[in-house]
């Protein structure tokens, strides 16, 4: 715990199988998919540790078209952001990694292992995704008791109108370094790699 | 009133209250909730008092998130036991005598190891110091609600356990799909917390009153203590932006009521309901007599996510993560690694086991820790029930504590002096157990044996374990040295058998130190299902054992309509691919260990370039296409290219001496400067040189004037250029530029999730592939395009 920031240094995640196929390349049409890849689907999946961190801040006030104030003095501008969080009590910021899979991935590469090296990338990309779902399953479950939710949807920097460089405010507020993840000043990309960042609502429950 | 509390449970219907939070919310409460209510006790004190009135039998202490660490979030993990004994003496004061107080305990909202980082003693502690606060403050009962995570429940109960003799309920979180956020179902969940001795189990929150239907009906036939629920008014739904549980009392209590027709008999409500839904509620529900019990006797084993059902189809015990003549698995268990268990235990579940067992046990390694250490890994990574195998009492608990699931205990020696110890152990954590009907040594008949097991079932039954906990081992012995020992085991399993016991044998003893061993092992296995096995410990790889089960649990009716018997035999008989064969073949099944044979056959009648060109070429190219038509997927794609590569370790050689022909091209590749992403350049360098090419992979994070003067110096042909984001995309626009002032002739090429075709014209690119494949085809257009040009 920083600053109200909670950390989950090792996060339950289940990466949906069918989601990492397609990261593959797989199709429904060709039939089942062999049973080796989908045991290594499993075991990848199992050794693959997923870490976060999770951060509420109150909405203070909104401005349109499209600016949204946070009450850290964030203001985050953005059509899509802004409809996401319009009506919302707090702001949610939430960050997911998978720290050790670029070292295995070049492992596997190395050792002539090319074909598991692929189904680990894309196992660790999916346990990304999971692990943030994982967070908004738990701290869902505990603030639904005060009376909050989270909006159905959550925003990822770089998708819609919703800036590359939005990484950095996120992550900056996620103080993200306390999990050994760092960010291009420039590119904002995320290292290590297998790492996502997002902005859901929190909204009261009527 | 405690007692009163339980008698109740135990014969009708008992009214919980309903949501705090929702209703407290529109009273002002913010940030924690039970700061909040300490420093508002008359909002609290009112709402309580009105589902009193409302007719609740039981208020719930405002306590659910009152473990140390949940309230670290606040910087208040020092006052849990503070505040936990002055909100339940609040509501104490709220509701008087004539009410049940029941003390709230909630998720830490951490996750604990397995399936996350909190170690599991410690999530102990922190639910111990709650509990103890709230049991020390008076509270009739703990309710331990709304986790998502059964291990996190098994170490609330277990603290609650530990710390009073208080009534505990237990409550799991059910989403949509009828599974907790870790996987696990209604049963698995309600097996697993009543073997560990909640007073009542099932599911509050998450879902509405209707959808809980489901998980009430999935619980009832094995519940043997009453079934809680605790629904939200409705599924919350978004209306006006803003979410709502809009189920009103009337609609409420008509799904109530068919959650009690279903056998739940704890009810209560959980987020937006109100003293209105209790209201409802209570007039129609309270008092009446608790659903009958299903009183089918079973025994089942689960682990976090399945329920292993023991009696009818012989359920199978895989015996292979054990160190005892395995070199290399005592290696990585002495260096403390996992990983070739968890791949023994994969290959066991892919052949059929049903439950895996684990043993560790050899010289020079803390067998507690690592027996702990191989559960908790095997018990996040596989999703079969396990058996813990150990002779060490110590390292029997470490493991059973931690275990989060009911495991089966093997095993327990009848004639044991620290029979009613172990048998303790089995009793707290709530697990099966093997029975050895064995002492200071092995007797020789099974009326002897059975001397045993007589005595050891009754200080079980005495000790409140009931008989379904119990599987008798019949003692398999070797029959090259004891000529009547087959005979005798199977005395032992027909009468265990009788006395509703189950049984369990390991198989290949019976045939140490003979030939043909199994033929033997496989009549053993008939012999003992005819005489009522229920459990056999074998090598689940073994094809005839697997063949003789499924085929006496058809001809013993335990495998309805033949489903698991034809599926299985229908894929064993199932033709093979055709497959192509030779160094094609190889190449198009991906199999880099048989293409090196083939390569050296097919090289007494043709030279390496004759095979390249006309075998792994077309091979490829056919790969490609499946690719493209969707029948390969990237890992097939790299398999080929895995296989290509072991054959050109042996052609590469030969090539100088046959050689008409050069490469097709020297491709220099790198993912540009701010890019950290490789796996795609990696990807199609690969492939590039399975199709011939010579590859100098510059890897990621690469400057331009690195690129550039390397193309120039190896004479490259094309510049492979990858780039994720956006942002970094336009660094390949740096190195063409930087290309082009240098005079460079070569060809450039890009690709990457962000960049498209049009992209690639915009920066002057020759060429965009769009995957690793189109990436090769792309290379051999320019290269063919520089030849002709």
């Amino acid at each position: 715990m920083t600053a109200g920031i909670t950390y989950y240094h090792a996060l339950p995640v289940k990466p949906p199988v069918e989601r990492v196929l397609l990261r593959l390349g797989y199709k429904k049409s060709s039939g089942p998919p062999p049973e080796d890849v989908v045991l290594a689907i499993d075991r990848f999946a199992s050794r693959l540790r997923v870490c976060g961190a999770f951060l509420r801040v109150p909405i203070t006030g909104t401005q349109a078209p499209g600016s949204v104030l946070l009450g850290d003095g964030t203001v985050i501008s953005s059509k899509g952001l802004f409809a996401l969080l319009d009506g919302c009590l707090e702001a949610a910021f939430l960050g997911a990694s998978v720290p050790d899979a670029p070292a295995l991935v070049a492992e596997r590469f190395g050792a002539n292992a090319a074909d598991e090296a692929v189904i680990l990338d894309a196992v660790a990309a999916q346990c990304a995704d999971a692990g943030l779902d994982s967070i908004l399953s738990i701290q869902g479950a505990l603030i639904r008791h005060s009376g909050l939710g989270f909006t159905r949807r959550r925003f990822s920097p770089g998708y819609g109108d919703v800036a590359l460089s939005f990484q950095k405010t996120i992550f900056d507020r996620l103080m993200l370094g306390n999990l050994g993840m760092s960010i291009d000043e420039r590119s904002f990309m995320l290292s290590p790699e297998k790492s996502v960042l997002a902005v859901a609502g929190v909204q009261t429950i009527a | 009133m405690r007692n009163d509390f339980r008698n109740i449970l135990k014969k009708k219907t008992f009214i919980l209250d309903g949501a705090t939070g929702t209703n407290l919310m529109r009273l002002g409460l913010h940030g924690c909730p039970e700061a909040w209510a300490l420093a508002n006790p008359e909002a609290l004190i009112d709402l309580q008092r009105r589902y009193v009135r409302a007719g609740a039998q039981a208020v719930l202490t405002c306590t659910l998130g009152g473990t140390r660490h949940k309230l670290s979030e606040y910087g208040l993990s020092d006052k849990a036991a503070n505040m936990n004994r002055r909100l339940a003496a609040l509501t104490r004061e709220a509701v008087g005598g004539d009410v049940f107080v029941g003390g709230d305990v909630g998720p830490t909202g951490l996750f604990v190891e397995p399936f996350g980082e909190l170690p599991f003693e410690e999530a102990v502690a922190g639910f111990a110091e709650q509990i103890g606060a709230l049991a020390e403050a008076g509270v009739d009962f703990i309710l331990i609600e709304t986790m998502l995570d059964l291990q996190e429940a098994r170490a609330a109960l277990i603290a609650a356990r530990e710390t009073c003799s208080l009534p505990v309920l237990a409550s799991m979180t059910f989403e949509r799909g009828g599974h907790t956020l870790t996987g696990t179902d209604a049963r698995t969940a309600l097996i697993t917390l009543q073997s560990l001795g909640a007073d009542a189990v099932g599911c509050n929150c998450s879902t509405g009153p209707k959808e809980m239907l489901a998980l009430v009906q999935a619980m009832r036939p094995y519940a043997r203590v009453p079934i809680v629920v605790k629904p939200n008014a409705g599924m919350p739904v978004l209306k006006d932006c803003a979410t709502r549980f809009d189920m009103d009392a009337d609609e409420f209590v008509f799904w109530m009521r068919r959650l009690y027709e279903a056998g739940a008999s704890v009810l209560g409500g959980c987020c937006g309901t109100t003293p209105g839904h209790i209201a409802a509620l209570s007039g129609q529900l309270a008092g009446q007599p608790r659903p009958a019990r299903r009183t089918e006797p079973f025994s089942a084993l689960t682990s976090s996510t399945r329920t292993q059902l023991v009696g009818g189809p012989v359920c199978v015990v895989g015996e292979r993560i054990n160190p005892t003549g395995k070199k290399a698995l005592q290696a990585a268990f002495k260096a403390g690694n996992m990983e070739k268990a968890v791949e023994l235990g994969q290959q066991q579940q892919a052949a059929g086991a049903h439950v895996l067992d684990v043993n560790v046990g050899m010289a020079g390694v803390n067998e507690a820790d690592l027996l702990k250490k191989a559960v908790l890994t095997l018990s996040a990574a596989l999703p079969l029930p396990l058996s813990i195998d150990t002779a060490d009492p110590s390292a029997l608990e470490a493991a059973l504590r931690v275990y989060p699931g009911r495991a089966l205990i093997n095993s327990i020696p009848a004639g044991g002096e620290d029979l009613e110890e172990r048998l303790k152990l089995a009793k707290k954590y709530g697990a099966m157990f093997i029975l050895l009907p064995l002492g200071q040594s092995i007797p020789a008949t099974a009326a002897e044996r059975l001397v045993l097991v007589d005595q050891a079932v009754t200080i079980a039954q005495r000790l409140g374990i009931p008989k379904e906990s119990i599987v008798v081992d019949g003692l398999v012995m070797a029959v090259s040295s004891a000529p009547q020992a087959a005979v005798e085991t199977m005395r032992v399993v027909r009468a265990c058998s009788k006395r509703s016991l189950h049984t369990i044998l390991g198989i290949s003893n019976v045939s140490f130190g003979l030939p043909a061993r199994e033929w033997l092992n496989a009549a053993l296995l008939a012999m003992a299902v005819e005489n009522g096995l229920d459990m056999a410990i074998c090598d689940p790889e073994s094809r005839s054992l697997r063949a003789l089960r499924l085929s006496c649990d058809l001809l013993k009716g335990n495998d309805p309509d033949a489903q698991r018997y034809v599926a299985a035999m229908a894929a064993a008989d199932a033709p093979a691919a055709p497959a192509r064969e030779g160094v094609y073949g190889a190449v198009l099944s991906g199999d880099a260990h048989a293409i090196t044979e083939h390569v050296k056959k097919a090289l007494h009648t043709a030279d390496a370039r004759a095979i390249i060109d006309g075998e792994i070429i077309p091979a490829l190219n056919e790969v490609g296409d499946l690719f493209e038509t969707g029948a390969y997927f990237l890992p097939q794609l790299m398999r080929s290219a895995k296989a290509v590569q072991a054959a050109f370790v042996l052609l590469e050689p030969r090539l100088a001496a046959c050689e008409t022909k050069a490469r097709p091209g020297t491709v220099v590749l790198a993912t540009v400067k701010g890019d950290i992403h490789d796996i795609g350049k990696n990807i199609v360098g690969m492939l590039l040189k399975s199709h011939g090419f010579a590859v100098h992979d510059l890897g990621k994070d690469v400057p331009a004037q690195r690129i550039v003067e390397t193309a120039k110096r190896e004479n490259a042909d094309i510049i492979g250029l990858s780039a994720l984001l956006t942002t970094t995309t336009e660094q390949m626009r740096a190195v063409i530029a930087l290309a082009r002032e240098n005079g460079l002739k070569s060809r450039i090429m890009v690709g990457g999730a962000a960049v498209t075709e049009e992209y690639a014209r915009a920066i002057g690119a020759d060429r965009y592939g769009k995957d690793a494949n189109a990436a090769v085809a792309a290379a051999k257009q320019l290269i063919e395009a520089g030849a002709s040009g």
